[in-house]
């Protein structure tokens, strides 16, 4: 780890993230979402106000950026059956109806900027399509279209 | 290719290859899922195959290229090597061709131990040339790396 930021430092970051500001999100789509939310969209770069007044500001980028690409592979090479049950439980918890939601991800494509910016083309490839096919699965369920 | 010395070509992970080619989705999708819904999984998994294997070839093909032209004038590694590769080149277009085929006639899913055979194909061809780069002196690595540089970017 370069620039004299210390493995432990990041670790401990990560887990003050994971107990506090992630904590309440329902499950890992939300948590993943808000992750990338945390990066600016010119820069590339993360930034958490709590997260570097605690630590500083390039141990809480670090752990930031290593927590979103943990997370990202968990989804990745997770099975479609645990991403669809995340996908439902994030629709399931969003403030909008889940069918609507489940719309505007199909129109806009927001997971789009959910992958790490490193992230290798094949594996976005591959992600971008598991989440078209469980958007697709969770249309045809009945609990995500409760009016029709 | 082992330790990544410098920007050489570099192959999908093997781990990435398999989740993609993997049955449990399918198992996923076929049980619980409308037709409608299995077709467009079969589709999209179909289109990553592919696009997989065509990634991996390209990248076998730049290793080549590494090979052939950077690390032959550099380093002029035995014949024996330069054999073996071709030979493993042949392999792996033989293989690719038969992995493409078959995503063609029955989808990704018959093509699972063809695509595994090609990551192992490929890995060889990587290990053989990154072997040789190993050990090197700086001034030599780097005269290797600017050439592979300047080759790239033509």
């Amino acid at each position: 780890m370069g620039n004299g930021v210390k493995n432990i430092q990041v670790e401990e970051a990560i887990q003050d993230l994971k107990q506090r500001t992630l904590a309440e999100m329902p499950g890992e789509i939300a948590r993943l979402v808000y992750l990338s939310s945390t990066r600016d969209y010119n820069t590339g770069q993360y930034h958490h106000e709590g997260l570097a007044f605690q630590f500083t500001e390039e141990v809480a980028r670090k752990a930031l950026e290593a927590y979103h690409k943990e997370l990202f592979h968990k989804l990745l090479f997770g099975s479609l059956e645990h991403l669809v049950y995340e996908l439902q439980l994030y629709a399931g918890s969003a403030r909008v109806p889940p069918s609507e939601l489940l719309e505007v991800w199909k129109k806009l494509e927001p997971y789009r900027i959910t992958i790490p910016l490193d992230c290798d083309p094949l594996a976005a490839e591959f992600f971008f399509s598991n989440i078209r096919i469980a958007l697709s699965v969770l249309e045809t369920r009945p609990e995500m279209n409760p009016a029709g | 290719m082992g330790e990544r010395i410098f920007a050489t070509p570099e192959l999908p992970p093997r781990a990435l290859g398999e989740r993609i080619f993997a049955t449990p989705d399918w198992d996923f999708i076929s049980i619980q899922s409308p037709m409608r819904i299995q077709r467009m999984f079969l589709q999209e998994r179909k289109a990553v195959a592919l696009s997989w294997l065509r990634h991996t070839r390209e990248q076998v093909r730049q290793l080549r290229r590494f090979h052939r032209g950077t690390l032959r004038e550099n380093l002029r590694p035995s014949a024996a090597v330069g054999v073996r590769l071709a030979i493993d080149a042949a392999r792996f277009r033989m293989v690719c061709d038969t992995a493409r085929l078959l995503i063609w006639l029955g989808g990704p899913f018959w093509a699972r131990w063809m695509a595994r055979h090609a990551t192992t194909v490929a890995e060889q061809m990587a290990y053989l040339p990154g072997r040789l780069l190993v050990g090197l002196d700086a001034r030599r690595m780097s005269r290797i790396k600017n050439d592979w540089l300047r080759r790239s970017a033509a």
